[in-house]
């Protein structure tokens, strides 16, 4: 796999395990304020210090990472689930209705992603699931045309052909033999998917349309600290690097899984 | 001094061994032929020669390109040996050309790097060299305009530009039409007479290198099996590989008595439009029951479409067809494939790479009315796998762990499973070795004799249809241009068209 896909996967692995411990345990409680410990260096009490309120920022990294990781995820799996039957009806059913399939998915693709966040927040207002919604409905697009252009090359082959010659219904077809086929490169986009989504998740959080205090999530941490950059920059730079390195994580994976699909 | 020598040359990939400790020469203005089958070292022969091994291969041993030993050279020396000492045409014109520039350019720029000339002596040598190659077509046309004798013969302009004492050429008319093939290996052999080149033409066909050739090696499995003079070796070989291998060119004819002279399969005025070209104008033809109706012509012809019109694959434009008296519109799809099968062309691409032989074989079984019992399908499935020859253990592999004529017997037992009346065979032999060809061939005619199918085979090789069709229709550009009885037609043409398409076809002795 390469050292990157192996690094990629660990630090994805870590990251899911902490978003897991964090439920159950942080070193502190993120909810409670302690203003006469706020901006405190790192210390043995507190190994990353604290923030302007006094919070622990360890305890605020491992809270935050559920939030991040479960929105980039719930995205993803929206955009699975509107994008992948959308681009294999698509490639069955070449004409007229390929054809609205594919100008339906140019038309959301001219929408920028945030524009449609905000959209959605002021109709339904701000928070995690919503922002989970706006995220996953510009995922549904690009698993859509992922799957009609992986699955349009896979239609004139010989072995689709025969199933053809079988009598099989093009739907049919498409579940038995097109998306096994194609499997590999949904899952590689999904990886990468990921990676954006969980970009995008810090971006809506820090224009304050995601998780909503008390919660913690990076995007958030990263809108609190701003200001704050001068004063304590651990504040900024710890929710940035986890989201850069989580980021990288899913990338290295995606470009591994995509090389190893080449090769066989 | 030979242009090339190799010595003891082995190469291998990851431990699988391509060549092994092989010695060959190849001296000036002499044509030797590389033969053998695929897997048996012809390319990587070709490819070391260059210096153009794909990176993980390893090679010991020498090559030597007049002289001077190809490992001892640094990259500069190595492209002026590359395209300078040393041209080259591959197998697929469509992929050696650059699709973005001009063929003028593509050949100015080997003069360029080779010959030192300025822009204006270019460009009159490359008119002079379009001109030889036989293309009437402007400097300014790009490789997409042209056909695909056209693009080789760009291609081995681009060849034979800086004069390169040695022209490997691998599998050139490969990818080409027999019409196409012909004039291409004329063109070669003149250019290669006239310049005092030498050439080494990788083929399977041993008859074209039985024909033009001074000198034959003989490739098995990395080895050196035979080498000598063309004529000798051909009239009287010494290895049993290149026995065999000029048994199976030598397609035997088999008679077949037919019994029955009802119509199966009926099809009339036939017209179909593809992107805006007529690829098939006013076809008609039948097929009768039991019988093999064989349909030749170049490629860009017509064929493929037809194949896939009476396949029901794709819809005519105008023209019916129909079944056992029935127009294809009046009948289910399901009743028309219970009748009529395909095998096709590639065996790799044929088979879902994830499915087992088991559940191919069976995918026709979801014609029938009601879903079988799982003894019966597995009955089913292990009668057809018998009928091809397949080993009853074949079921539960998957089509990757096959060889490829093998994988056609696989193609042959999914379409015979629900005995057809018609099976469609688009280029069903094409992809394969002459040996195995052979061998499935006669495994068709033989399932043809006990279960009384008729067959629509559709192919560029004239040798075959002659073995293997009762009646021939010819296509040219998309027409019907002449129909008869095979034997007549093709034993003594007496249309032009059939004629240059026979004659086009190399002759073993």
């Amino acid at each position: 796999m390469g050292w990157r896909g192996t690094f990629g996967a660990a630090i994805i692995l870590t990251f899911a395990a902490v978003a897991l411990l964090s439920l159950a345990w942080t070193p502190w409680d993120v909810t409670t304020l302690d203003i006469a410990h706020r901006f405190a260096p790192p210390s043995m009490r507190h190994p990353f210090g604290t923030d302007q309120l006094g919070r622990d920022l360890l305890s605020m990294l491992m809270a935050g990472s559920l939030p991040s990781l479960a929105t980039a995820g719930a995205a993803v799996l929206i955009g699975l689930a509107g994008g992948v039957p959308l681009g294999l009806l698509a490639a069955a059913r070449p004409g007229w209705i390929d054809e609205i399939i594919a100008r339906l998915m140019d038309l959301q693709f001219s929408f920028s992603a945030v524009i449609l966040a905000l959209l959605i927040v002021a109709i339904a207002g701000p928070g995690a699931d919503r922002a989970a919604i706006a995220i996953g409905l510009f995922n549904l697009p690009v698993f859509a045309r992922v799957t009609r252009a992986t699955a349009r090359s896979l239609w004139p082959r010989p072995f689709v052909l025969a199933a053809r010659l079988a009598a099989k219904g093009r739907m049919r077809i498409a579940v038995e033999h097109i998306l096994p086929n194609i499997a590999s490169a949904i899952v590689v986009q999904a990886s990468l998917q990921l990676a954006m989504g969980l970009l995008a998740e810090a971006g809506l959080s820090y224009l304050g349309l995601g998780v909503q205090p008390p919660r913690a999530s990076w995007g958030r941490m990263l809108a609190d600290g701003q200001t704050l950059i001068g004063i304590a920059p651990l504040t900024v730079v710890l929710p940035g690097t986890a989201i850069v390195l989580a980021a990288l994580g899913f990338v290295w994976l995606g470009d591994a899984l995509a090389r190893r699909t080449d090769a066989s | 001094m030979s242009v090339l020598a190799l010595d003891h040359l082995s190469v291998d990939f990851d431990g699988r061994t391509a060549l092994d400790a092989l010695s060959l020469d190849v001296s000036p203005s002499e044509i030797l032929a590389l033969v053998g089958e695929s897997g048996s070292g012809k390319s990587t022969l070709a490819l070391s020669a260059l210096g153009l091994l794909p990176p993980g291969a390893r090679m010991s041993g020498n090559v030597r390109i007049d002289g001077e030993d190809l490992a001892a050279m640094d990259a500069r020396r190595l492209s002026e040996v590359r395209g300078g000492r040393v041209g080259m045409v591959f197998q697929d014109p469509a992929s050696a050309l650059n699709p973005a520039l001009t063929i003028g350019r593509q050949i100015g720029e080997v003069l360029a790097r080779h010959c030192d000339m300025d822009r204006k002596a270019i460009r009159g040598q490359v008119a002079e060299l379009l001109d030889r190659v036989g293309l009437d077509v402007g400097p300014n046309r790009y490789p997409h305009t042209l056909s695909g004798g056209q693009r080789q013969r760009v291609a081995i302009a681009m060849g034979v530009a800086a004069r390169p004492a040695l022209l490997i050429a691998d599998e050139p008319t490969a990818a080409l039409d027999p019409i196409a093939q012909r004039r291409i290996v004329d063109l070669l052999v003149g250019l290669v007479r006239e310049r005092g080149m030498a050439l080494l033409l990788v083929t399977h066909d041993l008859a074209l290198a039985g024909e033009i050739a001074d000198r034959i090696a003989v490739l098995a499995e990395g080895k050196l099996v035979e080498e000598g003079p063309a004529k000798r070796l051909l009239s009287a070989p010494e290895s049993t590989e290149l026995r065999t291998q000029i048994d199976a060119a030598r397609v035997p004819p088999v008679p077949w008595p037919r019994r029955d002279s009802t119509t199966l399969l009926n099809a009339s005025g036939l017209s179909r439009v593809h992107r805006g070209e007529p690829a098939l104008i006013d076809a008609s033809f039948v097929i009768k029951r039991g019988e093999t109706l064989g349909v030749v012509g170049e490629s860009g012809s017509g064929k493929s479409t037809l194949a896939r019109l009476v396949l029901a694959l794709d819809r005519p434009d105008t023209g019916t067809l129909g079944m056992d008296g029935i127009r294809y519109s009046a009948i289910t799809r399901r009743e028309l494939y219970r009748r009529m099968q395909a095998v096709f062309q590639d065996p790799s691409t044929s088979f879902d790479p994830r499915w087992t032989v088991d559940d191919i074989v069976a995918e026709p079984l979801h014609l029938l009315p009601e879903r079988p019992s799982a003894t019966e399908r597995t009955a089913r499935v292990a009668s057809a796998l018998t009928a091809v020859g397949l080993p009853q253990d074949a079921a539960i592999r998957r089509p990757h762990e096959f060889s490829g004529g093998q994988r056609q017997r696989i193609a042959i037992a999914r379409a015979l499973i629900l005995r057809p009346s018609l099976v469609v065979l688009d280029e069903a032999l094409s992809a394969l070795d002459a040996r195995v060809r052979g061998e499935i061939l006669a495994l068709l005619i033989r399932l043809q004799a006990e279960h009384g199918m008729a067959y629509l085979f559709v192919s560029h090789d004239i040798k075959l249809v002659r073995a293997i069709a009762d009646r021939v229709i010819a296509l040219r550009n998309g027409r019907v241009v002449a129909e008869g009885d095979a034997r007549d037609m093709l034993d003594a043409p007496d249309h032009p068209y059939l004629a240059a398409l026979v004659a086009a076809q190399p002759r073993l002795i």
